[in-house]
Formats: C-alpha cells, structure tokens, sequence
C-alpha cells in the first residue's frame, strides 16, 4: 500500500477505505460540524424547502451552532438571526448550542474548548477558518452554507483528496517571536495560492513543543495561502487537552514513512522575527525591523478574532504592556474570543492589567475583524490587528487601511503609537 | 444546455469574497440588496455594478489566480448571481469558492488559463456549456471537462443531487 500522510487516513477512515489516491473525489462521513448565526436562518428556510418541512438532521448530536458574528444584536435583524436559531435548535433537538450568554464564544474556540474537536475527526464549519482543527490531528476544512445544509441533512460531503505540502520546523523561537509570525512568514513566502487546494502539515520539535492555542494559530492562518486544511500529529500537551474535554473516545493518525508530499519547507525557529501583513493582503509581508524604521502611526490596535485573543494572546499582551500605558492617540481594542477565556482573563487579574494600560475590553465575538460591527475604522485610519484577513474593506471600511502582526506586536504598538 | 451569451467583465488575481459581498453589509441578504453590493470594494475602471442599480451589464468575469479567496460567505457566488453573472473563467479558484459555485448551482466556475487582460471588458461573449467552449468575438477558446464533479453541475447543483438520491431511495 502507497504511504498515507494523516489527512489522507482520516479522510480514508471516513470513506470506508484502506487507503485513497491523491485527486480523487471521496464521498465522507461528517464526524462533527457546526453553523453560526450569519448563516443558519437561510440555511434553515432551504433545509425545510429543500427535504421537507419535518425534515430531521441527520444526527442532532454532530452539529453545534454558534452565535459569535452578529452578537451582542446591531439591530433587530441581527436579533432575528439569533431567534431563528433559538428555534432551530428546539426543532432540531441540538443541545451544543452557544447562544449569547455565559458560555458563547466565537465558533472555532468554543469547538476546541468544549471538546468538539477530536484527532482523527473529519470536522466542517460554515467558516474559512475550520482549518483551525489540525492542531488537534483532526481534519478541519470550511465550507458553504448549501455544503452544510446537505451535510444535516444526510452526514456526508464530498471530497477531493489533496497533496500535502510539508512545512517542518526545528529549534526555539526567539523571544517575542509567536506562532502568527511563523504563519505570516509563510503566507508571504508561498502566497496566497501557495497551497491552494492542497494540505499544510506541520513537523518538528518547534510543533511538537509548541503551546496548544500557539498550534491553533499556526492552523488557523492557512486558509490565507488557500489550503483544505492544515495538520499536525498530536503533541503531549494537545492530547492533554482534548481529553479534558472529549466527547468521544478517538484515535490520532500519524503519517507513514515515505510519504512523498508535494512540497517540503523547511524553517529554523531561530531565523524567524516578528512579520506584519501590510495592506491589502496577507501576503503582502514585512519584517517588523523593516517597518519599524517608516514609523507608521496606527490609531487603532486590535486584539480580537479566532487568530489572536485566546488565552495565550491576551496574556502576552498584558505582559508586555505592564506598569506602562498606551501611546496617546491609539485605541486599544481587546475582545477574548469566548466567555471562558474572559473569566479566565478576569479571575487571573490580565483584565486589570490591560485595564490600567489603558485598553477597552469588549465583549467576545468577531466583531471588527470582518467588519460588521465595533471598532469599525474611519477614512485613511490605521490598525494594527491581531487577526487573520485586511483585504481592502474587511474591517468595514474600503478608504481604511489594516496591518495584521502577533499579539506582541500588537502590544509593542499600541506603547509606541507606530508598528514596532 | 442553452447558450450563456453577454458581455465580459474583466479581474485581476485574488479577487476575495471581502470585495465581492463585504462583511459590513451583515446581516442584510436578499437578491436585490446582494446584486447591489456584488464586486463592490473591487477596484476596477469600470464597476461590475452601477451605483443604485441593481443589476449588472456583465454576465462573464475573467477572473485571474485564486478567484474567490477568503471567507466561505455564500453571499459572494449568491451576489455575483443575483446581479446577473453567470459564468467565472479563472485562472485558478480558490476552494471554497469553487465548491460554492458547483454545489449552489448559481454560477459555473471555468478553471482556464485564458489570454485576455483588461481589454476583454464589454466584448461579446458565448459559452456553449455542451460543446466546452468560450467564443469571445470569434475567438474561440475550449475549456476542459468538469471530471467528478460533473454528476453535481448536471444535477443542478448538490441539493438536487441528493434530492435525486433520497428519492432513488425511497422508491427502491
């Protein structure tokens, strides 16, 4: 049998097979999958429609919905969105069901945290950044609403099986060096096309030692270089993890040895320093020593989105930040990404810290990042965020202009009132 | 299949779904609100839709690489549709646009390397989806089969795939 990488053998397991080829097409068995609330009201009209007005999901206990992007409600659609899921859910007796309230979050974080990701797991999202599950040896991938619908309604979807290319890195990052700058780096070395369509799967002692949150980071940016998903083997501490909080009993998979990938990267942790993503692409990346010299002035930092305000992001800033207090002129935004992170934060006097610094706390949710609503920008305003796209107009203003580096980036920042 | 005949719009690479239906106008959906805003943050010499209007002139994007990149907003493919746009040749798709078109049926995702640059805006253009081909002002271009996705293109898109099949199933 040819050797099989990870991705494939879940893919594999999910199929019914021994082991699958490189492009062809698999019909999978969905292990979990989710929605949020931009989508789920249209979903539900066509899912009734569509099979039926007492139509059944397929398995009640395999879905989980969200409320993360349109919460606390801008206006009363955006509370009908949320009232239609309320009503979803009772009809469709699904009981992992984060409303706005004391145990939301922003999707992508509240799955891991409450075990909905397991190694060896095909899980789907109606959000890009689903890939955001490797760092768990699961199978994460994003797809659209009409996808996620079919799913419901009959726990399967088609794939097309992908090359992998491997990017493997080995040794200590230096001090004030982060996962986003390790993502960045490759997003502007390969482009955004550079594994389009493909798997990005992490190797090496920097992975393997990597922090749990620092892995999701890694795996949440593919997307921005066009990978199905991203993957690693499951480390110590990401096993530890999982089981805290497993739903189910699972089986990890690890590459086979002789595995031809398609593309092998190579990195020395050591060789990497703190990047930004400079408008209006994420790839269009510079090292921070670079920029620095330009001294371009931001008016807003942002430490929000599934990329950079969990636990480890918003502690790093405090850290940085301490007894010291933001430039005059700079708006420091922090949204922790759930509900858990915010008491976790609060309990352990991160928020009180920030607080004294100077920085508002808002409420969890996606907020600025994709531009909705809260913290939009204003004509020709700069920001230095902690999140994963600046396309022109992402953060809700097209004259804006959004630079993407790591929460101590973010932190440097907003103390200096320029990118550093 | 009938003949796709209209004018050509003309993109560069990476055209994001940020562009096409931004985040900003959530959670306003609805065809006419999304034919409005398609394409709207895409800087380009001539708009795909006219301000105030409601539908566009153009029924072919040219598109370069990784058309579709970003988000996985099904108001991206829905916008380009409502407006009028029917068929997307690019260079290259990003994923989850790509399994949008095919899966929602609305618009048919081409994947070739054509040679038109900005000068194809407003030329004529004929897709004959049976013959696989592209004819714009006569120059005639052949696009590839769509290989194992056919079934789902064919069916209309993959509801009404797997309508087909539950039916299938519930007679057998």
């Amino acid at each position: 049998m040819k050797p099989q990488s990870m991705t494939h053998k879940i893919l594999a397991r999910r199929a019914g097979r021994q082991a699958v080829s490189e492009g062809e097409v698999l019909d999978v068995a969905i292990d979990m999958c989710f929605t949020h609330d931009p989508v789920l009201e249209g979903l539900r009209e066509a899912f009734y429609e569509s099979f039926g007005a007492d139509a059944k999901v397929w398995d009640p206990e395999r879905i989980a919905l969200f409320q993360d992007h349109l919460v606390p409600a801008k206006d009363a659609i955006s509370r009908r969105l949320a009232m239609a899921m309320d009503t979803f859910a009772a009809e469709q007796s699904i009981k992992a069901y984060y409303p706005y309230g004391e145990n939301y979050g922003v999707c992508h974080i509240v799955m891991c945290e409450e075990g909905h990701v397991l190694p060896g797991e095909v899980v789907l999202g109606t959000d890009s950044h689903s890939v955001t599950y490797g760092a768990f040896n699961a199978f994460g991938s994003g797809v659209g609403m009409i996808d996620m619908m079919n799913v419901f309604a009959t726990g399967h979807l088609w794939f097309k099986v992908p090359e992998v290319i491997n990017v493997d890195i080995r040794g200590t990052l230096r001090q004030g060096v982060l996962a986003k700058d390790i993502i960045l780096r490759l997003i502007g070395e390969i482009g955004m096309d550079g594994a389009s369509y493909r798997t990005i799967e992490f190797t090496g002692d920097t992975i393997d030692d990597m922090s749990v949150e620092e892995r999701m980071t890694l795996c949440n940016m593919v997307v921005e270089a066009g990978a199905k998903n991203g993957i690693m083997r499951l480390s110590p501490a990401a096993r530890a993890y999982v089981e805290k909080m497993a739903r189910r009993p699972f089986e990890p998979v690890m590459t086979d040895p002789g595995f031809e990938y398609a593309r092998v990267i190579r990195y020395r942790a050591e060789d990497i320093e703190p990047m930004v993503a400079c408008p209006h692409s994420p790839a269009n990346v510079k090292p921070v020593s670079a920029l620095r010299k330009e001294k371009i002035q931001v008016q807003q930092v942002y430490v929000g989105s599934c990329t950079g305000a969990k636990f480890d992001d918003i502690a790093v800033v405090a850290r940085m930040l301490d007894g010291r207090h933001i430039a005059a002129g700079t708006r420091l935004m922090v949204v922790p990404s759930s509900m858990q992170i915010y008491r976790r934060l609060a309990d352990g006097g991160i928020i009180s810290r920030l607080l004294s610094a100077g920085a508002v706390i808002e409420s969890p949710g996606c907020k600025a990042c994709y531009g909705a609503h809260g913290g939009v920008l204003g004509d020709d305003e700069k920001c230095l965020s902690t999140t994963n796209r600046n396309f022109r107009g992402r953060m809700g203003n097209p004259k804006s202009l959004v630079y993407l580096g790591s929460p101590a980036t973010a932190a440097r920042t907003a103390l200096a009132g320029y990118i550093d | 299949m009938e003949l796709i005949r209209g004018k050509a719009f003309h993109c560069g690479d990476f055209v994001n779904t940020d562009v096409m239906s931004p985040g900003r106008f959530e959670p306003y959906t609805g065809p006419n609100h999304l034919a409005s805003i398609a394409l709207i943050d895409y800087e380009s010499p001539v708009p795909f839709v006219q301000p105030g209007e409601k539908r566009s002139e153009f029924t072919v994007i040219f598109g370069g690489i990784e058309f579709g990149c970003g988000s996985s907003r099904e108001t991206a493919p829905q916008a380009l549709h409502y407006a009028g746009a029917r068929v997307v040749v690019a260079w290259s798709f990003a994923r989850i646009f790509y399994r949008n078109c095919i899966n929602m049926g609305l618009i048919l995702p081409i994947e070739l390397k054509h040679p038109f640059g900005p000068e194809v805006l407003g030329e004529d253009v004929v897709v004959d989806v049976e013959a696989r081909t592209i004819d714009v002002k006569g120059r005639l271009l052949a696009f590839p089969a769509f290989g194992p996705v056919t079934n789902i293109i064919e069916a209309g898109g993959l509801t009404k795939l797997n309508q087909q099949a539950m039916t299938r199933g519930a007679t057998a």
